[in-house]
């Protein structure tokens, strides 16, 4: 990636809180790059140091040690209200006293346009967030779905270099976020802003961005695409935050050539890739939807079954006792080839494995 | 404030003995008040007898008397009486500076004292609360005590070489200004705390993401959204202020009158004229009333 | 938080709104302790002022002024606490009724009335109605203006016990007035005692109302020390001040401490 292509630079950022044996790392030594024009999604556990990381991007926060670049320059010593950054707030931050069109403009307002200017670009804002006929409102006569849009606009009204969205969509229901997940993917795409949103919710990180930081207990865990992290997750915290997965401690069999071969409980045998273990053992993830359930295979016994529409979760057991999850796909028309108490055998193709580094 | 002791509580558990535990609240306070406030409206409108007391005649006398020179009832026609209204107005323009002053200092206080970590908060809190418990007359008092010619306050400035010769400060309006804040500040102080305390600091944030600078966005945004405790805490100050008689009669001496110095006059001083007190009495709580009316209707508004 | 809501220059305010909040009081308090006859000059530290407020010339009507002011804010603050509390449950826990907003408006009533028009209308109403002014017109006047600061810290600890404590106790068949004596008094206690100590402070503190309705010759401390400072500020004046102020103080800090102490329980 060529240099001028990179928007924001996160370089071995630390962040401490507190002074003495009160202090608490925030942030250990974060680093990654986001490029322009990209959606990218800061994705982590609450608690996982996300939202002080983009707030030392907003200029909320100061750095406690490393670096923040934006297109080359470092940020560190400008104040919030000199960053070419915008913030969609958690909690959307309107103001309570201001009207939509207002409070959309006043950021083009405070730095210095005309009037004339900023109504063209508060009518523009409006249509894009299609609240055309909410312009006269106050905050308190909208929807929550309505200020989500409010919170949006005005941040992008001042066409910012970078916009932040701090899990803009966590106060909305289940149908309106995933209307919205859909909408500011095309907002992104039609203002070619670089993207950086904050969430704990993997599945929404997964949809909707080109990339993603992994972060947990203030260090980045995985940096990515989306189906970087879920099919080649680099350790258990990131397998099991993104998607389901079963765990195995699986003993090493062979160590050499094309992979890994390891045996894990019930005596199944499967090639894993990943890095190469160092001891004779080390722990694997299988995905559950890369387990077959049939007739042939590894001797099981099916626990319990949760029909979920397009697809069943089995709980089943191995021989000795090991619960697995299974997840099959429903196909139109037929029934659950099993049901709770039925013997089944467990196969895993090929690939399915992957070892774990830590 | 007083309004949140309203409503809530969902028991009537005590709902069929709501008479007799209303009951001494109505009793007192309207017998010993409201009672007693509408007597002095119809004392305003009798005639004054010599040295107290008043004779049952009706008679406009106390209102004519306070707006007009010659009398409504002359031969010659009646001229505006500037006298009282010059005291009703030096007293609102007193009034009125004292609650700048307070909101001057009152404000930078209230917020410093809620951005605090809610340990230390309380201890803010407490400091300035204190003073308000102690005695107002001893608080004027000591005020007075401190800016009297050769005072702590003049030998202070002296010895630091700021002055050469002590200024006078008793007896002036600076010193009915500086009694009144004295007396009121605490008052404007905890209504903006409580408006501060409630103050969602990501509007800070989001204003300064909106490129606005620190006193932008002191003005743009946390000013309008805090104003209700601005304006609490302003009438809070500007009533008592109004009415005040120990800060005018201590501080302000015989020139510097205010309401309150006229209305004692008429009870208790030479004047000895009890419709007209009364009458000025009743122009006051009016003005009064008429604010506090205001203040209501536009709250109501703020919430429905 | 965040650095946002930091103003500089708001600090230097607060430390000068609290300098010009205390250095009177000091001073007074300082001075006190002078040697010297001149308030002016600083002689060296004494008791002899205290002394003389206790045993001097003017201590009779000091010690007088004293328990009158004493035996009044107990018996004003007593019985504002009693009416309060009633008017509070009252006006929180039996549901709503006819006049309840006025009701509420009456309890607020005194602190809307200007303290001058109080102290006017109080003495029109005793004088047309023949009441001879002495003790008991200053002690009504004082129950009056004392009941909305006792019901104050009363309700709003009241507010803050939930229904179903003297529910509960009626469901194990306490009447009405155990659920209030076994349950709901004991946990409004500490609102109570606040509002009684407010109350207390108020009273002993009131100037105007007091000398508006005093009877000839009965005065109260602060009527007692208004009629001194009138011949000039003297040095007992400055003892006694200090002495009530320091009541003040401790007042305040135990209705304080008792606020919190409510505030953890519940």
């Amino acid at each position: 990636m060529k240099r001028s292509e990179i928007a924001v630079e996160i370089a071995g950022v630390d962040k401490v809180f507190g002074t003495g044996p009160g202090q608490s790392v925030a942030l250990d030594n974060i680093s990654f790059t986001v490029a322009d024009n990209e959606f990218f999604t800061l994705l982590g556990p609450s608690g996982c140091g996300k939202t002080t990381l983009l707030r030392i991007m907003a200029g909320f926060e100061s750095l406690s040690g490393g670096d923040v670049l934006l297109f080359g320059t470092r940020l560190a010593d400008l104040p919030p209200n000199k960053r070419p950054i915008n913030t969609v707030f958690q909690n959307y931050a309107l103001f309570p006293h201001l009207s939509v069109a207002e409070y959309i403009g006043c950021g083009r307002r405070m730095l210095g346009q005309g009037r004339a200017e900023s109504e063209a670009r508060v009518a523009e804002m409006l249509r894009l967030v299609q609240l055309d006929a909410m312009a006269g409102r106050k905050p308190a006569q909208l929807s929550g779905g309505q200020q989500q849009r409010v919170a949006l606009a005005r941040a992008l009204a001042p066409a910012p270099k970078v916009l932040l969205l701090d899990e803009p969509l966590s106060a909305l229901d289940l149908k309106l976020r995933q209307q919205m997940r859909i909408e500011l993917q095309q907002i992104q795409e039609e203002t070619g802003i670089t993207f950086i949103f904050v969430t704990h919710d993997q599945e929404e990180a997964v949809a909707m961005a080109v990339r993603s930081a992994v972060m947990s207990a203030g260090r980045r865990q995985q940096f990515g695409s989306a189906e970087e992290i879920y099919e080649t997750p680099r350790n258990r915290f990131v397998a099991d935050f993104i998607g389901e997965t079963n765990f195995f401690e699986a003993a090493v069999v062979s160590n050499t050539g094309a992979g890994t071969r390891v045996r894990i409980a019930g005596g199944l045998e499967v090639d894993a890739a990943g890095p190469r273990p160092d001891g004779a053992k080390t722990m694997i993830s299988i995905r559950p939807e890369r387990f077959d359930l049939g007739v042939e295979g590894l001797p099981c016994t099916v626990d319990k079954l949760v029909y979920l529409g397009t697809d069943t979760h089995y709980h089943v057991r191995l021989s000795d006792g090991t619960p697995v999850m299974v997840r099959a796909q429903n196909h139109l028309g037929a029934a659950h080839a099993f049901a709770p108490g039925d013997s089944a055998a467990l196969s895993v193709g090929p690939g399915a494995a992957r070892v774990l580094a830590d | 404030m007083a309004g949140l002791a309203e409503s809530g509580g969902s028991s009537s558990a005590f709902a069929p003995a709501r008479l007799w535990l209303m009951l001494p609240s109505w009793v007192l306070i309207g017998f010993f008040l409201l009672l007693p406030v509408l007597m002095m409206l119809i004392y305003s409108f009798l005639t004054k007898e010599f040295r107290g007391g008043v004779i049952w005649e009706f008679s406009l006398a106390s209102y004519d008397k306070f707006f007009f020179d010659r009398g409504l009832f002359g031969d010659e026609p009646p001229r505006i009486e500037w006298t009282y209204l010059g005291i009703f107005w030096r007293s609102a323009w007193q009034a009125g500076l004292a609650t700048l002053l307070c909101l001057l200092v009152g404000f930078p206080t209230a917020w410093f004292i809620a951005t605090r970590p809610a340990r230390s908060r309380a201890i803010w809190l407490f400091l300035v609360t204190v003073p308000y418990w102690v005695n107002l007359l001893i608080r004027t008092v000591s005020m007075k005590f401190m800016i009297r010619d050769n005072g702590p306050v003049n030998e202070w400035l002296m010895a630091l070489g700021v002055l050469d010769a002590p200024i006078t400060m008793i007896n002036t309006n600076f010193a009915v200004q500086l009694g009144l804040f004295y007396s009121y500040l605490p008052f404007m102080v905890l209504p903006i705390y409580a408006a501060v305390e409630r103050y969602n600091f990501a509007l800070s944030e989001a204003a300064a993401d909106l490129y606005a600078s620190r006193w932008q966005t002191l003005r743009l945004v946390v000013l309008p959204v805090v104003k209700p405790g601005i304006v609490a805490g302003s009438i809070l100050v500007f009533v008592p202020s109004l009415g005040a008689f120990l800060a005018p009669d201590l501080l302000g001496g015989a020139k510097n009158w205010m309401i309150g110095s006229l209305i004692e006059d008429q009870f208790k001083g030479a004047a000895g004229n009890w419709p007209f007190g009364a009458a000025v009495a009743m122009v006051l709580l009016s003005i009064v009333l008429i604010v506090l009316f205001l203040y209501a209707r536009s709250q109501n508004r703020v919430s429905g | 938080m965040s650095p946002i809501a930091r103003y500089p220059g708001f600090l230097p305010v607060t430390i000068l709104c609290l300098v010009i909040l205390y250095a009177p009081l000091l001073v007074v308090m300082v001075y006190s302790f002078n040697e010297s006859t001149s308030i002016t000059r600083w002689g060296s530290f004494s008791l002899v002022w205290y002394a003389e407020v206790f045993s001097g010339p003017e201590s009779a009507i000091f010690k007088a002024a004293a328990w009158n002011s004493l035996i009044i804010a107990i018996a004003a603050a007593t019985s504002a606490t009693v009416i309060a509390t009633s008017a509070a449950l009252a006006m929180l826990r039996a549901g709503t009724f006819r006049g309840k907003t006025a009701s509420f408006a009456l309890i607020n009533l005194p602190l809307m009335v200007p303290e001058i028009v109080t102290a006017v209308a109080t003495l029109i109403f005793f004088s047309a109605i023949g009441f001879q002014r002495g003790l008991l017109t200053i002690l009504l006047a004082h129950i009056v203006f004392c009941i909305p600061f006792a019901y104050l810290p009363i309700a709003a600890r009241l507010q803050g016990i939930e229904a179903h404590f003297e529910e509960a106790a009626m469901d194990l068949y306490a009447t009405r007035w155990q659920a209030l004596r076994l349950v709901l008094l004991p946990l409004m206690l500490p609102g109570i005692m606040a509002g009684f100590l407010l109350a207390f402070i108020i009273s002993l503190d009131d100037f105007i109302i007091t000398n508006f309705v005093k009877g000839a010759g009965i005065e109260t401390l602060p009527t007692a020390i208004f009629g001194a400072v009138k011949q000039g500020i003297k040095p007992n004046i400055m003892a006694i001040s200090t002495l009530m102020l320091l009541v003040s103080v401790l007042v305040v800090t135990a209705s304080y401490f008792l606020s919190k102490l409510g505030n953890h329980n519940s």
